[in-house]
């Protein structure tokens, strides 16, 4: 258990080693933590937990990733990772899926409309 | 029923006689106008006749020359300012309007009469659009007098419809970001910002050819666990195919 923006950077720092092990480029990074998002965003350096994950995802971020940026969004426009965030807190071990998940299967069809 | 309002409008107008300073005019449709407070304000200070135009200044002793800076018409009081002037007529019609003004100019001798007529009979939209366009020709006279200024018609009309638009998108966000739920918003929100559809926060496509990635965490207190979430989606050429991740710490 973490604080909400520790937690919040480690969740940008997985998906960037996530699909930097899938070798994408051209990527739109969405996160719904403002801090996180302004933080990453900002040359300011910061010596805390938090200020640490950050320099770990804009390192890895500047040496793998083209054409690539990580952006704001409210969280109304993120309720899918919300959800499988939620779903995560019960699972037992880290888990990819390359199917829509039950848990989210609803969300997914009404935002692809 | 007793309330602030009634003991107020029983102190000005049976305790008080204000009746000599009562103007007769159609008061409450400015104030039911859906547009910045700002506009309302100049609105009703043009209708009582408290815009300081340079016949009006006269009037009040102020020694200044009665020329309109804009056009250099002798005398530049309400009615030329906004209506009869050249260049007022050419921004009325470039926002659509003349027919209206023009129609309101025949039957009204005053400026007050004209906005209150104008008020009254124009629907809601274009009546949003006349008052803000008032309020830009005045902007527009100010800009000329003090910072010597000359704008176009288009650049006056441009400007009282970014106003607008601007303050109708902050005003209707505003709205449903403070009540998410909806249904108190008209409770709340009442007279001030107008019942329009807000446009819903949601989740938007990549461009064509990008990846996107949500990333969220989750915080499960009793388990003492949080959970990560990153759901990726490409869209090529009009399918989006999901790959998804969960992750756990």
């Amino acid at each position: 258990m973490t604080s909400v923006d520790v937690g919040e950077a480690h969740g940008l720092h997985y998906a960037l080693q996530w699909l930097h092990d899938m070798r994408m480029d051209n990527v739109d990074f969405v996160v719904d933590s403002k801090m996180v998002a302004d933080a990453f965003n900002s040359n300011r350096t910061n010596v805390t937990e938090f200020g640490q994950i950050i320099a770990a995802c804009k390192e890895l971020f500047s040496s793998s990733f083209v054409n690539s940026r990580v952006e704001f969004n409210r969280r109304q426009a993120n309720e899918v990772a919300h959800a499988l965030a939620c779903e995560a807190t019960r699972s037992a071990s880290p888990n990819i899926y390359l199917k829509v998940p039950d848990c989210i299967a609803t969300i997914v069809g009404n935002e692809m409309l | 029923m007793y309330s602030v309002k009634s003991a107020y409008r029983l102190c000005m107008e049976d305790l008080v006689d204000t009746s000599h300073l009562h103007k007769p005019g159609f008061w409450s449709g400015i104030w039911k106008l859906k547009v910045p407070p700002k506009i309302k304000n100049l609105i009703w200070r043009m209708c009582r006749g408290c815009l300081p135009t340079r016949v009006r200044l006269q009037d009040k002793g102020v020694q200044c020359s009665l020329h309109y800076v804009s056009c250099d018409h002798p005398l530049e009081n309400l009615i030329h300012v906004f209506f009869s002037c050249p260049f007022a007529q050419q921004v009325w019609r470039l926002a659509g309007l003349w027919a209206a003004v023009y129609h309101a100019m025949m039957t009204n001798v005053a400026a007050s009469g004209v906005v209150f007529s104008l008020v009254q009979n124009l629907g809601s939209d274009l009546r949003h659009r006349m008052v803000t366009i008032i309020w830009s020709l005045w902007k527009h006279r100010n800009n000329k007098l003090w910072q010597n200024e000359n704008e176009t018609a288009v650049v006056v009309v441009d400007c009282a419809r970014k106003l607008l638009s601007e303050w109708m998108d902050a005003n209707t966000a505003a709205g449903s970001a403070r009540h998410p739920s909806g249904s108190h918003a008209s409770v709340h929100t009442g007279s001030a910002i107008p019942h329009v559809q807000a446009p819903s926060i949601r989740w938007q496509r990549p461009q064509l050819g990008r990846l996107k990635c949500n990333i969220n965490a989750a915080f499960a207190s009793t388990v003492n666990r949080t959970g990560l979430g990153a759901v990726s989606v490409m869209l090529m050429a009009h399918m989006c195919c999901p790959a998804l991740g969960v992750l756990r710490q």
